[in-house]
Formats: C-alpha cells, sequence, structure tokens
C-alpha cells in the first residue's frame, strides 16, 4: 500500500497499524483541526477505525521523545507542540499572540455563556459601555455577529467562534464549567 | 472564593476587599452604607488603576460604577423613613428593599460572570503554550488584509465607479432583494474563475445600479473581514487588485 487516499482502500479491512502513519501525515500537513469524518473519507475507512488509530496515535506520541501530541479542539482533531517546549517554540515562531485585557475577557465569558447575545444585554450585565471590547473581539475572530434580534432596532446577536474554541484549546463549547458552578457564596 | 481578576482592593473599617464585595455586603445589609467612606475608596482605588498610558480604562469604568452604586446606597440610607414620596420615575428608588434585592441578584450574576472569565484566563494560560502548523494564511490579529490601501482609497475607488452610474432609469423599478451573503459567494465564485484575483474596477463591472454598487462593496469589505481576500494598490491612486486568499483545511463559513 502506498498509501494513496481511495486506492482500493474501500473495501479493505484495514489494520489499525497500517492506518495509524496515514492519520498522522494527514493531521501533519492540516493547516486546521481535522473532524474524524474528514479523515475517513480521506483515507477510505470508518469512522470507528479512524478513532481506533488516533487513540493509538496520541498514546505513541505521548511517549517522552515525542515533542508533539495529538488533542481535540475546535470538534477535530489536531497536532500540537507539547505544552512543556512552550517558550522555545514561541521564541521560534515569533508570533504576536497578545492575551486578552480583563474587560475584553468578562465580555467574551458573558457571550460564551448566554449566546446568541445583544450588545445591550451585555451590558446590562457589566454596568459599562462594552463597544470596545466587542470591537477587539470581533477583529480577533473571537465572536460574531450571528444574526439579529427581532425586536425595535433589530441588533445584532453575538455568539463565540471556531476560532474561540481554537485560542482556549477546547474541543467543544461543553468543555466549559456549567453555569451552575459560577456566583457562589464567598 | 478568591478573587479572579486585579480589581483594586481597598481597605475601610471592618472591611477589605475590592469595592463590589463591598457593594455587595452593603446590599445584603451586611455592611452599614454610613460607615462607607468614599473618599477613602477613590483614593486607595484609584492609584490602582495606573495612570496615564497605562490606564486600564475597562477595570476604572467598572470601580467608577460600583463606587457611584455605593455612593446611591449611601444616599437611600441617609433619607429619612420610608424615603420621600415621590411618583414612580424610571430609575427611581420607589421601594429601597427591592431594588436591594435586585442590586444583590445583578451583583451576583456579574460576580459568576467574572469567576467564568477567571476560568476563560486559565484555559488561555493553558492553551498558548501549544502551538500547531499555522494556517497558509495565518496573519497576526493586526492584520487587515490591506497591503497599501486605506479604507479611504477604497472609497475613493468606490467614488469614480459611483460617479459613471447612470442615475435611476426612468420607468418600473422592481425591487429585487440582492442579500450581500449572496453577493459574496458571487463574488468568491467570480475570483476563483479569474484565477483568483481580480481588479477592483472589474469587481463591479456589470453592475448598474446604485443598490448592486453598494451591495457590492459591502460583500468586498465583509470578505475583508472574514480575510477571504487581500487588497492591494501599488501605486498611489493606482488600480486597486484584490486578490482570494488560499483556504486551511477547515472551512471558514463560505459555501463555494
Amino acid at each position: 500500500m502506498t498509501g494513496l487516499p481511495g486506492e482500493g482502500l474501500e473495501s479493505v479491512e484495514l489494520p489499525a497499524g497500517g492506518l495509524i502513519p496515514l492519520v498522522e501525515a494527514l493531521l501533519f500537513v492540516a493547516t486546521a483541526p481535522v473532524s474524524v469524518r474528514r479523515l475517513a473519507e480521506a483515507t477510505g475507512t470508518t469512522e470507528g477505525q479512524v478513532r481506533a488509530a488516533l487513540t493509538q496515535l496520541a498514546q505513541h506520541l505521548a511517549e517522552g521523545w515525542h515533542g508533539i501530541e495529538l488533542r481535540a479542539v475546535a470538534g477535530g482533531y489536531r497536532l500540537f507542540t507539547k505544552k512543556a517546549l512552550g517558550n522555545c517554540v514561541e521564541c521560534f515562531l515569533q508570533p504576536a499572540r497578545a492575551p486578552l485585557s480583563g474587560a475584553a475577557m468578562e465580555t467574551l465569558a458573558i457571550i460564551a455563556y448566554k449566546q446568541p447575545i445583544t450588545r445591550a444585554e451585555i451590558e446590562a450585565i457589566r454596568g459599562v459601555n462594552c463597544e470596545r471590547s466587542l470591537r477587539t473581539l470581533l477583529e480577533r475572530n473571537l465572536i460574531r455577529e450571528t444574526g439579529r434580534l427581532e425586536a425595535p432596532g433589530r441588533p445584532f446577536v453575538y455568539g463565540t467562534t471556531r476560532e474561540f474554541l481554537e485560542h482556549f484549546g477546547l474541543a467543544d463549547l461543553s468543555q466549559l464549567p456549567p453555569p451552575e458552578a459560577f456566583g457562589r457564596q464567598p | 472564593m478568591g478573587r479572579v481578576t486585579d480589581d483594586p482592593r481597598i481597605k475601610i473599617d471592618g472591611f477589605e476587599g475590592s469595592v463590589e464585595d463591598l457593594l455587595l455586603r452593603v446590599a445584603r445589609g451586611e455592611h452599614d452604607p454610613m460607615n462607607v467612606c468614599l473618599d477613602a475608596i477613590l483614593d486607595q482605588g484609584l492609584p490602582q488603576l495606573g495612570s496615564g498610558e497605562k490606564l486600564d480604562l475597562g477595570a476604572a469604568a467598572v470601580f467608577l460604577v460600583a463606587a457611584l452604586r455605593l455612593l446611591d446606597r449611601k444616599a437611600v440610607a441617609l433619607l429619612p423613613g420610608d424615603g420621600p414620596a415621590q411618583p414612580e420615575e424610571p430609575g427611581g428608588e420607589a421601594d429601597p428593599e427591592e431594588s436591594a434585592a435586585e442590586l444583590m441578584e445583578h451583583l451576583m450574576q456579574y460576580r459568576g460572570f467574572k469567576e467564568a472569565a477567571g476560568v476563560l484566563r486559565r484555559f488561555e494560560e493553558e492553551h498558548r503554550h501549544c502551538f500547531a502548523r499555522p494556517g497558509e494564511d495565518v496573519r497576526s490579529p493586526q492584520d487587515t488584509g490591506l497591503e497599501g490601501v486605506t479604507l479611504d482609497d477604497l472609497l475613493a475607488a468606490l467614488g469614480r465607479i459611483w460617479d459613471r452610474l447612470d442615475p435611476a432609469p426612468p420607468g418600473e423599478i422592481a425591487r429585487e432583494e440582492i442579500t450581500v451573503a449572496a453577493r459574496v459567494r458571487d463574488l468568491v465564485r467570480g475570483l476563483r474563475q479569474a484565477g483568483g484575483e481580480s481588479s477592483f474596477s472589474a469587481f463591479f463591472s456589470g453592475q448598474t445600479t446604485r443598490l448592486e454598487v453598494v451591495v457590492t462593496f459591502l460583500a468586498l469589505l465583509e470578505l475583508i473581514r472574514l480575510r477571504r481576500v487581500t487588497v492591494r494598490q501599488n501605486a498611489a491612486f493606482g488600480e486597486i487588485w484584490i486578490y482570494l486568499c488560499p483556504r486551511g483545511v477547515a472551512g471558514d463559513g463560505i459555501a463555494g
């Protein structure tokens, strides 16, 4: 097997050992999280087989002498450098990754838990104007306008984006703690 | 629950903590509002917010709002008996008891979100040391996709096209539904067919009405915002060029 996608793979029971390198190669070149479904299509296998391969791949990579690991983010899988190596990798890449300000983070938390939500509703909770925070979050593509409220003025409603999940390393929104966990009496 | 953000901490008679914690205590009746000295609060809190270039405007706004609410509570406490007999005004304190409960609920809700923000902060901190292969079109958040082009240049170019349009033709004008989203899809398809690049003028070729031109311009701005295109102008007042950006493996919500 030369590993070309679709090459006689459709009806073949592929052992997990043969699928692992293929999945690893696809994830290596991918520039965004890849879903299990997409991997299954690309390799001509079933989702169950892909999941088994991913599990084994994750175990292999978790071993000490690999610098990358497999993680689930934003509804798919992606290879990441290990956290312990972060400092050196960061210096190497020199990316511009300014952390969010407190105000922007609060605004983002409100949107994450209450989406879809209008600007007026956000400002009612925070008690202050949120225009700057909203602009920053929109520019960084962490939130987007998901529609309009059917009310006078038809204001925009906001929700979080896939980029939001990627920024925080979340597989999906359910990974956030439930709302009941917050606001307890001190 | 500990502090989740760096709110200014104040220390006055019998209390140490953030202004919002104080406000909560006052609203719950655990702290006498008469015992609250606004002067001391501002003197202690304001320096902690930074000054000049370093002033955290967001935190300052929140701090001041909380301080004003304390002032409000104190004012209510100062009024004799059941408070003045006023007609119900918007925002008027017709029933101090009730508004204290509302205030408390509101503060608890806000406190909840501050804790949630703290959780997000931890997720962010955890994840920012992990790097993945950057996408082909990876750019820093500050990159707008405009190279040598300002918004004024775009508007000037739009102006030239606008002037060339005939005024609304006489006769019946059917109200046509053109959505920006549909136009965005058309433009992406058109760019693909043109080999991924197009001049600004060509972008608008075939547009005869003002509505079409406006919708097309809005669609272009949307494409810039979504980072689906890069816009470049090589010479001052020269032709503006629009380039379709290569996409990553994952889609970005635009079909086609």
